[in-house]
């Protein structure tokens, strides 16, 4: 019997190691699970946007003739996740909870911070993964704004890191105009 | 010589089929009534059909000819010309509002859409009012594309999807704000 539940086990334990080998694979080293997020019970504001590569090609597409530099900019990107959490009493300590977590994870993973501010509030932190130096390959943007919200970003593609700037403005995200700099300095 | 009324029937039933792929049929299609359906259900609430249309290609192909006949803003005829289709449903609450539940109601719009090929894009909620972006997984074309977005306020919900050539729409969106970089820099 034992041996009947062992040869049953045996494919399904396999391909589920190589389905996670693949998943794995497929994961682009900039990404960062941040795991799910739900509205505020209080009612208060939730943003969630995701948008994957296709759609992003596809912009590229239509942008390229009016605004070539966009369009290299949008080739660069494989996804843009922007969450923003209004905070209240129910779900504020775990959100700062989750800013730590994500924080050590990317610290542990050799993740760069390039900006680290706190002043009044707002605490704000910004990491990066670069490929050599050449290339950036993620960005993560972590804000805790006081009793207010917090906010996680994570841009995943093939960037150069000039243009790092130049997505702060585009998307008009202001942590990023600030890692332009940074990384323009280094 | 006389047609059996079997033929007659049979080439009845295909242009009435027809007829109703073309034009829309007047109703939401599929994936509208799935988004729909699944807000109805998690809301937890009654709701009472205000209205309910759908046009196709065939009927905005007639609508493109009867208008040609018309003094048309160039830039409305060409939003028209670039509408593959469209439709919307208009649902008013019955009764009482009752607690919002906007995670669920997110979550279950979600679950619905992605068992039917759609992604959410974009998701926001602010008080009692959500709003919920769709695109399709596999977006191939910039010239037929087609979104569904859900609406929800304390008295309404509504559920629309269009389809069309995003690429004359983003010639348009740049002559614009080309206009106003013009307008601005005078």
């Amino acid at each position: 019997m034992k041996q009947l539940i062992c040869r049953a086990l045996a494919p399904a334990v396999t391909v589920a190691a190589l389905s996670l080998h693949v998943c794995a694979a497929d994961t682009p080293p900039g990404y960062v699970d941040f795991g799910k997020f739900s509205p505020p019970a209080s009612g208060g504001e939730f943003v969630e946007v995701h948008i994957k590569s296709n759609l992003i090609a596809m912009m590229a597409r239509l942008v390229e003739k009016n605004e070539p530099e966009a369009a290299e900019l949008l080739r660069g990107l494989e996804l843009v996740r922007v969450n923003v959490i209004g905070l209240d009493d129910e779900n504020r300590a775990e959100m700062e909870k989750r800013v730590k977590k994500v924080r050590g994870e990317l610290d542990a993973r050799g993740w760069e911070r390039v900006v680290t501010s706190q002043k009044k509030n707002e605490d704000v932190g910004v990491y990066i993964k670069t490929r050599g130096q050449e290339a950036v390959e993620g960005v993560v943007v972590t804000v805790i704004e006081g009793d207010r919200q917090a906010v996680f970003i994570n841009i995943v593609g093939d960037l150069k890191p000039e243009k790092i700037a130049m997505i702060g403005e585009r998307l008009n995200i202001e942590p990023l105009k600030k890692v332009g700099q940074a990384v323009g300095k280094k | 010589m006389k047609r059996p009324p079997t033929s007659r029937f049979q080439t009845a039933a295909v242009l009435a089929l027809l007829l109703v792929s073309m034009t829309g049929c007047f109703r939401v299609s599929s994936d509208v009534g799935a988004l729909r359906d699944s807000v109805i259900k998690s809301a937890g609430a009654q709701w009472d059909q205000q209205i309910e249309f759908g046009v196709g290609a065939m009927t905005l192909t007639a609508a493109r000819a009867g208008l040609a006949f018309v003094d048309l803003d160039p830039e409305a005829r060409a939003t028209l010309q670039a509408a593959r289709g469209a439709e919307v449903g208009v649902y008013k609450r019955r009764g009482a509002q009752g607690e919002f539940r906007g995670g669920t109601i997110l979550r279950a719009a979600d679950q619905a859409m992605t068992e039917r090929g759609w992604d959410r894009i974009v998701g926001v909620t602010n008080g009692r009012e959500l709003v919920a972006v769709y695109a399709p997984q596999a977006v191939r074309s910039t010239r037929n594309l087609k979104v569904c977005v859900l609406v929800l306020d304390p008295q309404e919900l509504v559920v629309a999807s269009a389809r069309g050539n995003l690429e004359p729409l983003m010639e348009i969106a740049f002559n614009r704000s080309g206009r106003h970089l013009v307008g601005n820099r005078e």
